[in-house]
């Protein structure tokens, strides 16, 4: 599992990065049957997330551990599954990957976000996956629904907000000018002019480093300009204020 | 049963108080979330609240550990509120986990009435024993992308990743999140009811000072049925907005529909395409009962195309969901 999880935790990265479902350009670079799927792509980001967090604290039990591991690795394998398209002898199970997605919600809700373990998510999730004769809709679709709004929440929280200065937009366009854009990060904003800000826009803006003043306060933590900072900051101060989301 | 279910609704609201709202909102959630029974908003914010209120009376008040705690427990009891109030504006600035919970629960979208509900198993009623039961489920969209994201990765010892956002100051309201419906022939609603109740849904938000707000791009197909009758989605609501059945929302969906820079289309040999963008709308644009009102919508859009096709010679294609 320890060789496995650091190939995991080399690669992971790279693929999200070079298969990026939720990121970047709507225009469909391949044949939309073999376009990589935003909800696996968080699925993969979220498993990330936890296998990153292994080893961080003494897990209470070996079984506890040796669970959370399977559930982690089924959750790896069904994504890369769906990934590679090697269909096969394959069959999806909803409600096996939902129970196993249930436990890496429950390890990041306790171990990564800190929510006290008396909120007792497990007990939680069980009961909306439960199908009591009185309900109308099928229960587990409500659980993965559940699961995937959690997952997807908590993914914005863990990027970091870049308010292009008014440098940044004179030095796009003029690379765009230049024809010398550099890859990666300035990339979609030479291929895109950016157009002059309304006057109301302008004043909203004119000071980037106030735009981090008045905003929410989850975001405020992560909200950088590339003017002030020059890079993006990794912490991720946000998470814990909606842990209950 | 109606008025059993009035009776939880009332105990769930007199459990609540008016820690999490006010008098006025209140007044103005009260129909939607127990008219006649809880909705879920209503019952999950209850048992969050009884569960919360459990916890904080347990955890021993080290470095002000309770009021933090209580924070959080009120932004989620909220949260939940008004994620299943469906009225009235939500501001990211006041209520954030609200916003985004609106915002994830409209693009990772659940439709509890989909499917039927399978009886519990004789042998046990989790989803783990009934998973022979359990379809997979396939979502309404084909794809989600966030343009203006963008990710990177990093260290690969440590596995970190790097996501940013980038934001554009020219824009009014950001992130904008593109949405691809699947084809129309696979959905089994129709678009325009898709479009209606995502534009109710998301219009609720109200922009930061910064212009945080999402903007949802929802394209999808033509459908073949409204092509074969020279229609578009929203050529079709401009006429379903004249209906006489519609006309106390008339005012509120003939005022959408009149900002054409929300709506697009292609229309070529090869590609029929349209598109609409959905992002926060005024306090007379939103609809008092969303579900109500989509409903009869509906009939209207169905009326419609049965008027078209009688006063045409051909034969109707297919009937489709609408009826």
């Amino acid at each position: 599992m320890e060789a496995g999880g650091r190939a995991s935790l080399a690669l992971l990265p790279r693929h999200l990065e070079l298969q990026p479902a939720l990121p970047g350009s709507t225009r469909p670079r391949v044949d939309p049957a073999r376009r990589p799927v935003a909800r696996n792509w968080l699925a993969l980001w979220f498993s990330l997330e936890v296998l990153r967090s292994l080893g961080a604290k003494a897990s209470p039990t070996i079984a506890k551990r040796c669970a959370l591991h399977a559930d982690l690795a089924y959750v790896l394998r069904e994504a890369a599954v769906r990934v590679l398209r090697r269909a096969g002898d394959y069959f999806f199970q909803p409600s096996t990957y939902a129970a196993a997605l249930r436990r890496l919600v429950e390890h990041h809700t306790h171990e990564i976000i800190g929510l006290p373990r008396d909120y007792n998510i497990v007990r939680l999730l069980e009961e909306i996956g439960e199908q009591d004769g009185l309900n109308r809709y099928v229960a587990a679709e409500h659980l993965q629904h559940v699961l995937e709004v959690y997952v997807a929440g908590h993914f914005p929280l863990s990027a970091k907000i870049e308010v292009a200065s008014p440098e940044d937009e004179v030095s796009a366009a003029r690379r765009a000018c230049r024809g010398s854009a550099s890859p990666r990060r300035s990339a979609p904003r030479a291929a895109r002019p950016i157009p002059r800000a309304p006057a109301a826009s302008r004043r909203r803006t004119a000071s980037p480093r106030s735009s981090t003043t008045s905003a929410p306060a989850f975001l405020r933590d992560s909200i950088r300009t590339t003017a002030s900072t020059g890079t993006i900051p990794r912490s991720r101060p946000a998470c814990r204020r909606s842990a209950t989301a | 049963m109606s008025e059993a279910g009035g009776e939880v609704a009332q105990k769930c609201f007199e459990d609540l108080d008016l820690t999490y709202y006010t008098k006025e909102e209140l007044a103005r959630w009260r129909a939607q979330l127990g008219g006649r029974e809880p909705n879920h908003g209503l019952l999950g914010a209850w048992y969050l609240h009884r569960v919360g209120l459990g916890v904080l009376d347990r955890s021993a008040d080290l470095d002000g550990f309770r009021e933090a705690q209580g924070e959080i427990l009120g932004m989620a009891v909220r949260a939940v509120l008004l994620h299943g109030a469906q009225t009235g504006h939500v501001s990211a600035d006041r209520d954030p986990v609200a916003s985004m919970l609106i915002l994830c629960n409209e693009v990772f979208e659940w439709d509890p009435g989909r499917h039927l509900a399978p009886a519990p198993s004789s042998i046990g009623r989790s989803f783990h024993v009934m998973a022979a039961d359990v379809p997979a489920r396939e979502p309404r969209d084909a794809w989600i992308k966030i343009p203006s994201l963008q990710v990177t990765a990093g260290d690969p010892v440590t596995g970190e990743l790097h996501a940013a956002l980038l934001v554009d100051p020219a824009q009014k309201t950001w992130p904008e999140i593109h949405i691809g419906l699947q084809a129309p022939q696979r959905l089994d609603v129709p678009v325009l009811r898709l479009w209606l109740l995502k534009a109710q849904s998301l219009g609720r938000l109200l922009p930061t000072r910064e212009g945080l707000c999402p903007t949802v791009v929802m394209r999808s197909r033509i459908d073949v049925t409204l092509l074969s009758r020279n229609l578009t989605t929203k050529e079709l609501l401009d006429r379903v907005a004249e209906r006489k059945a519609l006309a106390r929302v008339r005012p509120a969906l003939r005022a959408w529909l009149g900002m054409r820079d929300l709506f697009d289309e292609v229309r070529t040999v090869d590609r029929n395409e349209e598109s609409v963008r959905l992002g926060p709308l005024e306090q007379r644009l939103l609809f008092d009962d969303l579900f109500e009102w989509l409903k009869k919508i509906e009939e209207e859009a169905w009326g419609v195309v049965q008027s078209i096709d009688a006063d045409s010679d051909d034969q109707p294609t297919s009937k489709r969901y609408w009826g």
